[in-house]
């Protein structure tokens, strides 16, 4: 695997093939940010692709302050919330109490996939989770990102980070464990 | 929920999110972009040129201008003559007198034709 300073140094002299490799080296961490935010299947490639024109544009800037993919995720992020506002579509607000919360997911889902595995179930509840938490959840879970990281990326309080990552995971768990009965994790 | 339990939990939970996002870019993506980025790049330089030929083209209208202005250049009309207009061959007169000359140069022209079709083309 190439060195992310060694591939920033290549693509701002000028080489055009190491950027294609860093595009491939980032590119499902931006299809994930893209994707947990944007729900228009039209817009999430281009947007992809504006990222990506914004990573290269602004590349000579970027002073290694922090990992690339954090760098790189932030831009992601932004760009997606800008895209947002332009089409004017609101990010739901998060409420505060545990019921309200709840309320995301409805009780009657389990019984609906009683057949169905676990998995299939929690991908059902994911879905279901507020735009934040998923958000938070895949750069934690998937991009293995600490919760300062997040933090940058999103612009939240570290604080925040971690309780939205809390509320999210003991939701998932509470109903996976009402899925599941008496039954333990296997 | 134990340990391991928790272990179990997170694993699912990261598999189910990469299978949930349902979402993968295209395999030639990156080709994609590095081609829109080399395509900006030849946009930005053929703007720049434009931009280079404008401030040319201004530039030696104003050096005109100024020049006729120091010069106190004052245009005036040409006269027009009206010319009464014969049919003839006018200039071509005196190939009157070269017939040979004509008919070399026909046959030479149409050589030349035949052997760029023909020969050079192929």
């Amino acid at each position: 695997m190439v060195d992310d300073r060694a591939l920033v140094s290549r693509v701002l002299s000028g080489d055009m093939q190491a950027f294609r490799a860093l595009i491939k080296k980032h590119e499902r961490l931006v299809a994930h940010m893209v994707g947990r935010l944007i729900k228009q299947e039209e817009d999430r490639e281009e947007l992809c692709q504006d990222v990506f024109m914004k990573v290269y544009e602004k590349l000579s800037e970027f002073s290694f302050q922090s990992q690339l993919s954090t760098w790189i995720a932030t831009i992601a992020y932004r760009h997606a919330i800008n895209h947002l506002r332009k089409k004017r579509i609101m990010i739901t607000d998060l409420p505060e109490h545990e019921n309200a919360m709840a309320a995301f997911v409805s009780d009657d889902r389990a019984d609906d996939l009683a057949e169905q595995d676990v998995e299939v179930y929690l991908m059902k509840l994911i879905d279901e989770l507020p735009v934040q938490y998923k958000l938070v959840l895949t750069l934690y879970h998937l991009e293995q990102k600490n919760y300062t990281e997040i933090g940058e990326i999103t612009g939240m309080p570290e604080g925040t980070v971690k309780n939205y990552l809390f509320r999210a995971r003991q939701l998932l768990k509470d109903k996976a464990k009402k899925y599941l009965g008496t039954e333990e994790w296997t | 929920m134990d340990m391991k339990q928790d272990d179990n939990f997170e694993k699912i939970v990261s598999s189910a999110l990469e299978k949930q996002s349902g979402f993968e870019l295209s395999p030639d993506f990156a080709d994609r972009v590095v081609l829109m980025i080399q395509q900006q790049a030849t946009q930005k330089e053929s703007q720049r040129d434009r931009l280079w030929l404008i401030a040319g083209i201004v530039t030696m209208i104003g050096a005109l201008v100024y020049t006729l202005m120091k010069v106190e250049f004052i245009p005036t009309l040409p006269r027009i003559e009206v010319v009464k207009f014969s049919p003839g061959v006018g200039v071509f007169t005196f190939l009157s007198g070269y017939s040979g000359l004509v008919i070399f140069g026909i046959i030479f022209v149409v050589a030349l034709h035949i052997i760029d079709k023909r020969l050079l083309r192929r």
